[in-house]
């Protein structure tokens, strides 16, 4: 996603940076806050830190780049209410594994009272996971996530992303056009007083409204950002990485919007690597090996790449930006992501 | 007796195009429920975690069927009158009384259930002493597949006599209990942590405030034991859930030194002696 912190500012994302800028400019003479920065990957929370940085007199950052053993991070007994310490991709701190978690705690509790202000980032499914095993966000005194995106919003930050003129939008005969009918998921008690969660309609009544058949290109442009909102699952980087594929020579339609679907086959060991992956942005191979020693990773990573879902590049496994929203949904179907 | 008998078969008609049209109703009553009810299934599995959404609904759609086609073919059967109808629950009540008394207590047991609903296709329940995933529940019985491959079918009427406790209540997450012993002389309360991190750190674990991970370590006549509980995320995992925990936690305890109890010497020596 090549915009600027100011670009994605101005695309529905105020709030968030206003809350970033306001917790850290609140250090008092004793204790600086400690801020936590939480989306998923691709989403635009290294943005939302470099925001963080300006406001920051002369930080200290450190960006963990695999699983952390401790000494990668900065001392804080050490330092001032005054001085600020960054430390990125904060879910480096922990691994799935027995053991794996001394990292992190040791952090946690360094931070606890600590002088200097520290800002932290982190992968929001390993966020949600260490919250509920850890209560990770006890420990900050701001956490900030960055919600989706809606097709408004992503029509400037395409507007913003994309280089040179914006393609011709034009409708082609192939598939393509936006739900009119969603699905959200609601709870009732139909029979014993048990709770059930079931599927309830949403009328996209937006779209139906605008829609103008004497209109093209208007529409059509509405269909494909609509459309990308909805196979990007409102992540930007990952709605900017599927428009960049959905351009072809010059032009986008609705049916160059590919879908994938998030119902495909696959095995215990498979699923568990995906989820790892997912969970941290970007993976070693290594690392994988050295959680599950019994497991064949290199079976499950070649499974996961030829359906498209993760991207191997040597040693390093990540998920693929288009299959972001098919694997989360996937993964969430099965309960490994909550 | 007599006289009632007459009465009802008054109101019976043995026309045979009606009773080959009552035949085809009930046939195809007994089809559209196998298919409707296979075809539910296979969407259902399509919701992983979330299939008891859907498997919430099979019963009563076969119920409905089924009822369906029982009243399509009373009426196609019998046009009684109001004598007729007290005259014909009379004879149905003998029938019951005479030898259809389980038959009759099954299905009204089988409506209990769907109405009820103690459990529903999918979840892990104890009957009698039978425990297993609830596969079917039909007219007449609930079938149920156990954890060593075998499909148990139970009457429904044993839903009156029987506790019947359900593990997870229409959830794909469902509690399980992992227990170790330790030597006495071991350190406990790193036993401790290596099983909590190995539940948690589980690829099968859901973790939740209303479904924590908790261990506790109790004092024992000559070990100590550590018990785990978590929920598994999905509950056909359960014995996986269990295996990987369990593997984990002895390579765990192996590379921590915690030994596993020794029988004391004054119980090896009873022994012996």
């Amino acid at each position: 996603m090549d915009v600027t912190p100011e670009q994605l500012r101005d695309t529905g994302f105020a709030v968030q940076f206003d809350a970033v800028a306001e917790t850290v400019s609140v250090a008092d003479r004793d204790r600086g806050p400690n801020l936590a920065v939480v989306s998923d990957p691709y989403a635009g929370r290294d943005l939302l830190v470099d925001h963080a940085v300006t406001r920051l007199d002369d930080p200290t950052r450190v960006a963990l780049e695999g699983v952390a053993s401790g000494e990668e991070l900065p001392e804080l007994a050490s330092r001032d209410a005054g001085d600020a310490v960054v430390v990125e991709n904060c879910h480096y701190l922990f691994s799935r594994e027995v053991g794996g978690f001394g990292c992190l705690e040791g952090f946690l509790e360094a931070i606890a009272l600590s002088a200097p202000t520290v800002v932290t980032s982190w992968n929001a499914a390993a966020w949600s996971y260490l919250d509920a095993v850890r209560d990770v966000s006890q420990s900050f005194d701001s956490v900030v996530h960055l919600p989706p995106i809606d097709a408004v919003d992503l029509a400037r930050l395409v507007e913003a992303h994309h280089d040179g003129p914006l393609p011709e939008f034009v409708q082609t005969s192939a598939d393509g056009r936006v739900k009119t009918v969603s699905f959200d998921r609601a709870t009732v008690s139909p029979l014993g007083g048990r709770e059930v969660t079931v599927p309830m309609p949403n009328l996209n009544t937006e779209y139906l409204l605008s829609r103008d058949a004497t209109e093209t290109v208007g529409d059509v442009e509405a269909v494909v950002f609509q459309k990308l909102v909805q196979v990007a699952g409102g992540n930007p980087g990952v709605a900017t990485a599927c428009w960049d594929e959905s351009v072809r020579d010059g032009q986008v339609a609705p049916g160059f919007v590919a879908e994938y679907d998030p119902q495909f086959s696959l095995d215990d060991d498979a699923a568990f690597v995906l989820e790892l992956v997912v969970s941290n942005d970007r993976i070693r191979r290594q690392t994988l090996d050295q959680i599950r020693p019994t497991v064949q990773v290199d079976k499950a990573l070649q499974t996961l790449a030829e359906s498209g879902l993760v991207a191997v590049d040597g040693e390093w496994a990540r998920v693929a930006p288009t299959h972001w929203r098919a694997a989360k949904e996937h993964l969430e179907g099965r309960q490994l992501l909550w | 007796m007599v006289t009632l008998l007459q009465t009802v078969a008054d109101g019976f008609s043995l026309d045979p195009a009606v009773v080959v049209q009552a035949l085809l109703v009930l046939v195809g009553a007994y089809v559209a429920g196998r298919t409707v009810s296979g075809a539910l299934t296979r969407i259902a599995d399509r919701f992983l975690a979330q299939r008891f959404r859907v498997t919430l609904l099979i019963p009563i759609v076969k119920f409905v069927i089924y009822g369906g086609a029982v009243y399509v073919t009373a009426t196609l059967l019998f046009k009684l009158t109001t004598a007729q109808l007290v005259a014909f629950s009379g004879v149905l009540g003998v029938a019951v009384g005479l030898g259809l008394k389980d038959l009759f207590a099954d299905i009204v047991g089988g409506l209990v259930l769907v109405t009820e609903q103690p459990y529903q296709i999918g979840d892990m329940v104890t009957i009698g002493n039978h425990y297993g995933e609830v596969v079917d529940i039909g007219i007449r019985s609930t079938k149920l597949y156990t954890l060593d491959d075998t499909m148990v079918t139970v009457p429904n009427y044993l839903f009156f006599n029987e506790a019947i406790a359900n593990a997870n209540d229409g959830n794909a997450e469902m509690l399980v209990t992992v227990t170790f012993q330790v030597d006495p002389g071991s350190d406990a309360n790193r036993a401790r942590d290596i099983v909590e991190e190995a539940l948690l750190s589980s690829q099968y674990v859901y973790v939740s405030d209303a479904a924590p991970v908790e261990v506790f370590v109790s004092d024992e006549l000559h070990y100590r034991m550590v018990e785990g509980r978590a929920y598994v995320n999905d509950l056909r995992n359960q014995l996986r859930f269990e295996s990987d925990v369990s593997e984990r936690v002895l390579a765990a305890f192996a590379a921590a030194d915690i030994e596993s109890p020794q029988v004391p010497a004054s119980v090896a020596d009873g022994a012996e002696g």
